[in-house]
């Protein structure tokens, strides 16, 4: 039999039309799904930029000995840079340590001059690639002859790495209960209006309709159902983008967050693209599953 | 055109078959009335025929297809060869007159210039060329009979079965209809009609196969309906 694309996409938009009541039953469940689906998405990676941020803020401090000779500070920190996990090294001579307290404690005079002469040590400030290796480089770094004492924030890290670890899981799992449930929504939904129109399949059938010819006009319907839902979630989330992402981002600011714009805008555009993809795979595999019992006539 | 040996058919959760060890056979070009009482197992008969259903013992030929042992991807092909009036009518309620007796010709490929023109002309045929564009349930019970039939016929198939045609249409309507299905016939068309209405039988005097709960108990040439019972 002939591939008459033409008589179906009619007979869909026939249908999309005459079946109004069911039709705009599912738009509505695919616009609300992934727009809920789309707002999680949001939250999950502003949330996650937020976490970066603070493991990015894990350093090792690495303090040298008063007595440690130039060469011996140049070669350790030569040694560091050529270690793959290392990003960067910065080293901070006595004065500059003087220079960086004296800032912090511009509020109390009376500390400093209670100080005689420069008691802070010069210290290697080692940023990683990887805030995760923090433990074990820390350690790899124990023992070396200029350097007096570590320090990388020993306890608070592994916490602080418990605490990310834990809400990104959690993130991944609700996002799959999320999707789960939005797929069963729909094709609950699409199976309603389905079982509204068995007799007609039925009727298809015995007059001599072959299955893939009852089913194309259903599954472009579903395709039509889910760009059409799938577009006016993406529309709503744009508009909450435009109008509201940016104070929500102010409101961050106040936690000393610098959040990532560019990169965000970016994952944005992708996700539109997702959930428009999503809604009319979903859509015309939601029609298929639901035709399959009543095509058996 | 048609060949049953042997047919049994017992629908499930009911110990008296519907049909019982029947044997039929109709030649290509007649024009055959099936009677009996309601329950007596001409809609079986005709459902059987269309692959509906499946017999729970015996052999069906239509067409020269082996309807029992019949692929599922061939009982499309099978139907397409078949016109059949169904007991309820089975139109599309979403779609016109028109639009039903074009989805027929859809089914089979047929491209749309000859859709446009044939059509309408089995409508006209029916006598419906006024109402081509209304709904099923714009149209009185003999008007849906009549797309019905015209949706059954319009891709010319070899066979056409009615399952009361005339059940529930006054007496006039209803010789009308059958008048239609005779002309039918003369085009050479194989016509099947399952009815319990005496009074169009006997007017047509064709060939009768009575059943009475599912046995053919006459098979008769220019027959007609039966004692009074």
């Amino acid at each position: 039999m002939k591939i008459r694309p033409f008589y179906f996409i009619g007979e869909a938009l026939a249908s999309f039309r005459k079946n109004w009541v069911m039709s705009i039953a599912a738009v509505s469940t695919v616009a609300l799904t992934l727009f809920i689906i789309g707002m999680f998405t949001i939250a999950a990676f502003t949330l996650n930029s937020v976490i970066k941020i603070q493991e990015s803020k894990v350093e090792i401090v690495a303090f040298l000995k008063d007595s440690a000779k130039p060469e011996e500070v140049q070669s350790t920190q030569n040694e560091l840079i050529s270690w793959p996990e290392v990003a960067k090294v910065k080293y901070i001579s006595k004065e500059q340590a003087l220079e960086r307290l004296k800032e912090e404690l511009k509020g109390q005079p009376e500390m400093l001059e209670a100080m005689s002469g420069n008691p802070l040590p010069a210290s290697l400030e080692i940023s990683l690639k990887d805030p995760q290796t923090v433990k074990t480089l820390a350690k790899r770094l124990d023992g070396r002859a200029a350097i007096e004492e570590i320090k990388y924030g020993e306890g608070v890290v592994e916490k602080l790495f418990v605490v990310t670890k834990v809400i990104r899981w959690a993130g991944v799992i609700f996002a799959f209960l999320l999707c789960f449930a939005s797929l069963v929504l729909i094709v609950n939904t699409i199976r309603l209006a389905i079982f509204a129109r068995r007799k007609e399949v039925a009727i298809m059938k015995l007059v001599g309709a072959s299955n893939w010819f009852v089913r194309w006009p259903f599954i472009l319907e579903g395709v039509l159902q889910g760009l059409i839902g799938s577009l006016l979630a993406i529309g709503a989330l744009y508009l909450i983008k435009v109008f509201s992402l940016e104070s929500v981002t102010q409101f961050f600011r106040w936690l000393r967050v610098p959040l990532n714009y560019p990169q965000l805008t970016h994952q944005f555009y992708l996700l539109l693209g997702y959930l428009i993809l999503a809604g009319a795979v979903i859509g015309a595999l939601g029609s298929v599953v639901a035709l399959r019992r009543y095509l058996r006539v | 055109m048609i060949k049953m040996k042997g047919v049994t058919k017992t629908y499930e959760q009911h110990n008296k078959p519907a049909l019982d060890n029947v044997d039929v056979d109709i030649e290509k070009g007649e024009f055959v009335f099936v009677v009996g009482p309601s329950g007596s197992g001409k809609t079986t008969f005709i459902r059987l025929l269309i692959r509906e259903i499946l017999p729970t013992k015996g052999e069906i030929f239509v067409a020269g297809q082996d309807v029992v042992h019949l692929r599922l991807r061939r009982v499309p092909l099978l139907r397409r060869n078949i016109g059949c009036v169904f007991q309820d009518l089975k139109l599309l309620p979403n779609k016109t007159a028109y639009e039903n007796v074009a989805f027929a010709l859809e089914v089979i490929g047929r491209p749309e210039r000859v859709i446009r023109s044939q059509a309408p002309e089995v409508l006209k045929l029916v006598g419906l060329e006024k109402k081509m564009n209304s709904y099923p349930d714009e149209l009185s019970g003999g008007e849906q009979q009549r797309v019905s039939i015209a949706r059954a016929f319009v891709n010319r198939p070899p066979l056409l079965l009615a399952d009361e045609p005339t059940g529930n249409l006054d007496p006039a309507t209803s010789l009308g209809l059958i008048s239609l299905l005779d002309r039918i016939n003369r085009t050479g068309t194989t016509v099947v009609v399952a009815t319990h209405d005496r009074e169009i039988v006997d007017s047509m005097r064709k060939r009768v196969v009575a059943l009475e709960e599912g046995k053919v108990v006459r098979d008769q040439l220019r027959g007609v309906y039966g004692h009074e019972d």
